[in-house]
């Protein structure tokens, strides 16, 4: 896996999902995976946080608007 | 560009096993060839992109996440730019679907595409070999004209 992915729940329904790493076709399913966790416990907000995120391909935005579109 | 060029002092030649966690070695030879070109890194970032999303299509399309087939991906230096073929054997690509979708609409998947065009100055799909396609791409010298970063 190329991504280190860290959950933290900031208060009642606001969770951060911390990414770090390259999300690309390797790895953007373990981010959609974790999105999904979290969007089907109810997690009533969710923030991504990119900052350490060095490389993004299409199927890591793709997930990202999946997780959107939920 | 024909898949069948020859070989010249500054080509590099990688052949990749179909399996995306090898995606990151093909970004890292694409990455440390353009260095080598004095090309600019924001450039540079969007060349690694653009080869990775043409990478990552064989895998899905033309092989359907089968990562036992290969993908050769040669880089050659000419008077004007890099050259840069990626070539794969599994099946051809519909060039009906081929094509940059409306980035309007907010859904994901058919970036890579847009990427692609966006990116490169030249983009030519080979069709010609009987198994496979060889994807041509071209990136001009920045000082002969290259797409403004």
């Amino acid at each position: 896996m190329s991504v280190i992915m860290e959950v933290k729940e900031q208060k009642k329904g606001l969770y951060i999902l911390s990414v770090q790493g390259e999300v690309d076709m390797s790895s953007s399913n373990d981010v959609r995976q974790q999105l999904a966790l979290l969007l089907n416990a109810g997690t009533a907000v969710i923030i991504v946080h990119l900052v350490r995120v060095s490389y993004m391909d299409s199927s890591g935005i793709a997930t990202l608007v999946e997780g959107l579109q939920q | 560009m024909s898949d069948q060029d020859e070989k010249s002092s500054d080509q590099v030649v990688i052949t990749i096993l179909s399996k995306t966690e090898f995606l990151k070695i093909v970004r890292r030879v694409i990455e440390t060839y353009f260095q080598s070109q004095q090309f600019q890194a924001d450039v540079i970032r969007q060349v690694v992109l653009a080869v990775d999303e043409a990478c990552s299509n064989v895998i899905k399309y033309a092989y359907k996440m089968d990562g036992s087939k290969e993908i050769r991906v040669s880089l050659s230096g000419v008077s004007e730019g890099i050259k840069i073929s990626i070539r794969d054997y599994g099946d051809k690509p519909d060039m009906d679907t081929v094509k940059p979708r409306d980035l309007n609409k907010v859904r994901p998947g058919g970036l890579g595409i847009h990427l692609i065009q966006s990116v490169m100055d030249e983009v030519t799909y080979d069709l010609s070999p009987d198994l496979g396609t060889c994807l041509m791409l071209f990136k001009r010298y920045p000082e002969t004209g290259g797409t403004a970063p």
